[in-house]
């Protein structure tokens, strides 16, 4: 279980009190040292240091953030659709609605396809979790949660699992059970524990932890066996509403995107941010990686979808329109990262071409806004849940 | 572990509700380290952690390895026409192959 590589930060003896621990980079009067996390957080409550004010400190993060937009703009040499324009065009887009899965009583919220690619899992306002057939558009189970608004929901790799919460603080584990006199709500395992609601929850890769995300401006991830939180991420300034891990073979990273405008990759083992971009100008509803885990995708209130390469650490791409005035709720991409499926509160949804920029097509059949979208794990559909109630699976 | 809730009367106004929960005006996050390091934090020492913390994390974001975009942008494009052919949304799949894409049926009378 324990082969995976570290991205940023080195395991080894913290040079303040020499114990084996996660280290991370803090500087101390302009010296690099490795501390460990307890360490750094101890330095970072000393006392003043030397000619240290708050207001010191501000104008010093102040003239830090415009040397970072410095450094990123050096790198900007060429936009994204230019360098595309030596790729093919997309040909003639026709994708209908293929089946339709009523029997949510309110708005769905949330949805997950299992890597079966056949099942998904939905969650809604009224508090139900359905797990359907998207073959046959069957019902195989249904979970009535004790709270309303059920954001998040998340199917686990094995298929035998799924993970939903909300308005009740709390991620709960499911496991599915084919044996009719069993009732689901019995095996409920609490997980996560957050002070404010749920709003995107996420198995890494194995059944064994989750990673959540919740208003109260935190990401967790948590052993699901005993509950325990593993490790916390702080550096939202205001509600995460979204965050995607990162495709398997790149490594321990997910992104988060909140109501602080701010999408933040964060590293797993250490907590610490990575990389912070800003460029939204409002609310960041959804974030996706990109399938080859270089880039990923996020979609907000301000009507637009951005780009974010994370080696060039800048935005690269963005995708809006003048008629495009309702928010993005939703964004994914095909398998091959070539089309942006995102879907907008005005109803509809969009599809982007991402290398060119443009859009290819727009989608109807939904009544009311489009809450969560996913593409299916083999590429040949993707499910979309609305507040009208029911999900389309278009292919 | 805490026993189930039972809705109680706010939950089943909300049940009703067409207002979605106040995203965007929660608390905010907690401090971690001034709570840990007990009550002789004042609001002053914490805030100057918090701000000695975002220097911090600013520099370790301006010190990290760029690419230009001109390199990152031509291998996202070298990632997508490798991957064009498999993926049935931009290279279409016949009819057959796609779950759900009915096959048509023909009805022969006779």
């Amino acid at each position: 279980m324990c082969d995976q590589t570290f991205l940023v930060n080195v395991f080894g003896s913290c040079d303040n009190c020499f114990k084996q621990r996660a280290l991370r980079t803090v500087f101390k009067k302009s010296q690099q040292l490795s501390y460990c996390s307890i360490c750094a957080e101890i330095m970072a409550a000393d006392g003043l240091h030397e000619n240290e004010t708050l207001a010191s400190l501000k104008s010093e993060a102040e003239s830090l953030k415009g040397k970072l937009e410095e450094e990123r703009a050096k790198l900007h040499d060429v936009e994204l659709h230019q360098v595309a324009e030596r790729v093919e065009a997309l040909g003639q887009f026709v994708m209908k609605t293929r089946r339709t899965l009523k029997g949510h009583g309110n708005k769905v919220l949330c949805m997950d396809w299992c890597k079966d690619k056949r099942r998904i899992v939905s969650s809604s306002q009224d508090g139900k979790v359905i797990v359907w057939d998207s073959f046959t558009t069957n019902k195989e189970h249904a979970v009535t949660m004790p709270c309303t608004w059920v954001m998040a929901c998340a199917y686990a790799p094995s298929g035998c699992a799924i993970a939903c919460g909300g308005l009740d603080n709390k991620c709960s584990v499911y496991p599915l059970t084919f044996d009719k006199n069993e009732n689901m709500a019995a095996k409920k395992k609490s997980v996560a524990m957050h002070t404010n609601y749920l709003s995107a929850c996420s198995f890494t890769n194995s059944d064994m932890q989750i990673l959540t995300a919740s208003g109260d401006g935190t990401c967790a991830l948590w052993d699901v066996e005993s509950g325990q939180l593993l490790q916390s991420f702080h550096g939202h300034g205001a509600d995460v509403l979204c965050l995607d891990l990162a495709p398997s073979e790149t490594g321990n990273t997910f992104v988060s995107g909140g109501c602080d405008k701010k999408a933040m990759v964060w590293d797993m083992r250490s907590g610490q941010c990575v990389q912070a971009f800003e460029t939204h100008e409002s609310d960041i509803n959804s974030v996706r990686y990109y399938p080859s885990g270089d880039a990923f995708a996020s979609g907000s209130d301000d009507a637009t979808c951005r780009l974010y390469d994370l080696r060039a650490d800048r935005e690269v791409a963005i995708y809006s329109k003048e008629s495009i005035i309702f928010g993005a709720s939703s964004v994914d991409f095909s398998l091959s990262g070539r089309l942006l499926f995102a879907g907008y509160n005005d109803y509809t949804i969009n599809v982007w071409d991402v290398l060119k920029g443009s859009r290819v097509s727009i989608l109807f059949g939904h009544e009311n806004r489009v809450s969560t979208l996913r593409v299916s794990p083999d590429g040949t559909a993707f499910c979309s849940g609305s507040w009208d109630h029911t999900l389309r699976v278009w292919a | 572990m805490r026993p189930p809730l039972r809705p109680s009367r706010s939950d089943l106004n909300s049940l009703f509700s067409l207002e979605p929960p106040l995203i965007g005006l929660g608390r905010g996050p907690l401090l971690p380290h001034a709570l840990s390091l007990g009550a002789a934090m004042s609001n002053n020492m914490a805030k100057i952690a918090e701000a000695r913390k975002t220097v911090e994390q600013l520099k370790l974001e301006v010190n990290i390895d760029r690419m230009k975009v001109s390199q990152a942008a031509a291998e996202l494009l070298a990632f997508c026409e490798t991957h064009a052919k498999d993926d049935p949304l931009v290279t279409p799949v016949p009819a057959a192959e796609n779950p759900f894409r009915d096959k048509r049926l023909f009805c022969v009378l006779l």
